[in-house]
């Protein structure tokens, strides 16, 4: 006996370019005030605390290429805004694209569930904040060539994430898959991307780069891993019901 | 103070007294740029030109590298700022602001490039963590240049963007995209764009005015809490827009607009004048003769 499953191709709709749209404008507004509350110098259009950078991981894992997108247009417009790059913008802004992409990909590629859901609340969040001090730990430990301290946060952050999949046994795969591409690889790729770009492009001196590279993650681990992780909890199981919610890469 | 509590949000807060500023004599437009009314011959250029002025002056500063041809665009932004009439009181705050930011680069790239050079201004190694993090200042006559060369192309940029969002408002920005044949839903969904910063700040006064009614003090807390307090800030208003995206898009398809293959006209016509083409024309013609200039 063979089961047949009924499948309905959903297109692109009005509903995807609507919330796109409503998501860039947000992100924009969160964006321009995150640099004027908290600059990072030398780098013009860069904050310390990027607010922004919160729901941007949300946003592509709730909205599937709609979110980077949002994120990168955001940026866009914070650089016309807020920063003497001018048309500059439309390159740099790339890196608020990759830090909603990574986490996307990997979801997507791997097909795991975005909804985070805690077995064990107080060891999760608790393991949550281990990560976060982890990896600042990490990074510093890298800028001033502390090559044992690197390893060692390294491998803490390992057993951190493996933790917390261990803590939560149902959803450990949403956990650590948030843990490691939302949180990890969507800072790193867009500070590496945004500070590289600034350096290449002759807006910020390259012995500079580790100031602004260590500001823009750590600031982005911080935003991410407190507000983007509320915000997923509370957040995905209603999105999933609503029509906003992407199953596929567009619709 | 202002009543809707813009004067709590830096950028909004500009906008807004330049909106109440502008109230006083003309009719307040709804927009996000800084957009000053003036009867000037910049404003009264076709969209379209303004949008290909603001690029190709931009494009400018960021390929060149020989300081004399970038201040020559310096130049050529500040001269049109001038025919542009713009009242230096009604930008001055956001002058001041890119002032900070210019020294801060400036600055920055003095106290942080090494730059080779014969006359050696200044040098001082700090030790920041011993044996780890020394911090080498090393000022010669090229750290000077350098960074004089960063000062002078953010000024210009400046100039160049202060131009473009003094002049233009965001409903002829999206009509420039539709006549430059930009995808219907790509130029909606900017202009939504735009509504949605509005919308998005009148929520968000909203919900926290709320939250404070009820006790909850974003001053005072420490930064954990604050962190803490601003999710849960960010769940109702993030529930709030998805909402109104929902409705919104039940407006777009109860109108019948077609996602795909529509055939969209404009009810406005803005027809691109002799005075634009003169204005592409020379502005293309000076920027050769600055790329070409044989400078060193």
């Amino acid at each position: 006996m063979s089961q047949t499953e009924e499948v309905f191709k959903r297109g692109v709709s009005w509903m995807h370019i609507v919330t796109f749209a409503i998501a860039t404008g947000v992100s924009a507004i969160l964006a321009i005030y995150a640099v004027f509350a908290v600059p990072v110098a030398p780098f013009p259009g860069v904050s310390g605390l990027y607010f922004a950078a919160a729901i941007y991981v949300p946003l592509s894992l709730w909205l599937g290429m709609w979110g980077p997108l949002a994120g990168y247009f955001s940026c866009v417009i914070l650089g016309f805004a807020t920063t003497p790059f001018g048309p500059f913008s439309f390159v740099w802004s790339l890196c608020d694209f990759f830090e909603g992409l990574i986490p996307l990909i990997a979801f997507k590629l791997f097909k795991v569930d975005p909804e985070l859901k805690m077995q064990r609340p107080g060891v999760t969040w608790a393991l949550f904040g281990l990560l976060v001090l982890d990896l600042i730990l990490g990074v510093v430990s890298y800028a001033l060539t502390w090559s044992e301290v690197f390893l060692a946060s390294i491998f803490l952050s390992l057993i951190i994430v493996i933790l917390m999949g261990a803590a939560n046994p149902k959803y450990w795969k949403s956990w650590i898959f948030y843990a490691i591409f939302g949180i990890i690889g969507g800072a790193f790729g867009s500070a590496l991307f945004g500070i590289g770009t600034l350096v290449l492009g002759g807006f910020a001196p390259a012995e500079a780069f580790w100031v602004g590279f260590l500001g823009w993650f750590i600031g982005d681990v911080l935003v991410i891993g407190t507000i983007g992780t509320i915000l997923m909890i509370a957040l995905t199981p209603r999105i999933k019901r609503t029509p906003i919610y992407v199953r596929g890469w567009f619709s | 103070m202002l009543e809707d509590g813009s004067h709590k949000f830096p950028l909004f807060y500009f906008f807004r007294r330049q909106e109440m500023s502008l109230k006083e004599n003309i009719t307040s437009v709804r927009t996000f740029f800084l957009w000053i009314p003036r009867e000037s011959i910049i404003h009264k250029l076709h969209p379209i030109t303004k949008i290909i002025l603001m690029l190709s002056l931009g494009s400018s500063i960021f390929i060149l590298s020989n300081p004399i041809k970038i201040f020559f665009i310096l130049i050529i932004s500040a001269i049109l700022l001038i025919i542009s009439r713009i009242p230096i009181k009604m930008i001055w705050k956001f002058i001041l602001a890119s002032t900070g930011m210019i020294s801060a680069c400036v600055i920055a790239w003095m106290l942080f490039s090494i730059e080779a050079g014969s006359t050696i201004y200044f040098e001082k190694y700090i030790e920041i963590i011993p044996n780890k993090w020394i911090w080498h200042i090393y000022i010669t006559e090229n750290t000077i240049f350098k960074s004089l060369l960063i000062g002078i192309k953010i000024i210009s940029m400046i100039l160049v963007t202060i131009l473009f969002l003094t002049t233009m408002r965001d409903r002829e920005f999206i009509y420039g995209l539709r006549k430059m044949h930009i995808p219907f839903p790509l130029c909606l969904a900017t202009s939504l764009t735009f509504r949605a910063m509005y919308i998005f700040r009148q929520d968000y006064q909203t919900v926290k005015e709320a939250m404070m009614s009820r006790g909850v003090d974003f001053k005072t807390i420490s930064i954990p809490k604050k962190i803490i307090q601003f999710s849960r800030l960010f769940i109702p208003i993030l529930t709030l827009l998805f909402k109104r995206a929902q409705e919104m898009t039940l407006g777009v398809e109860a109108r019948g607009i077609p996602l795909r293959g529509g055939k969209y006209s404009l009810y406005h016509d803005i027809p691109i004048k002799k005075i634009d083409y003169v204005f592409i024309l020379s502005i293309f013609l000076i920027l050769l003769l600055i790329f070409y200039l044989p400078l060193s």
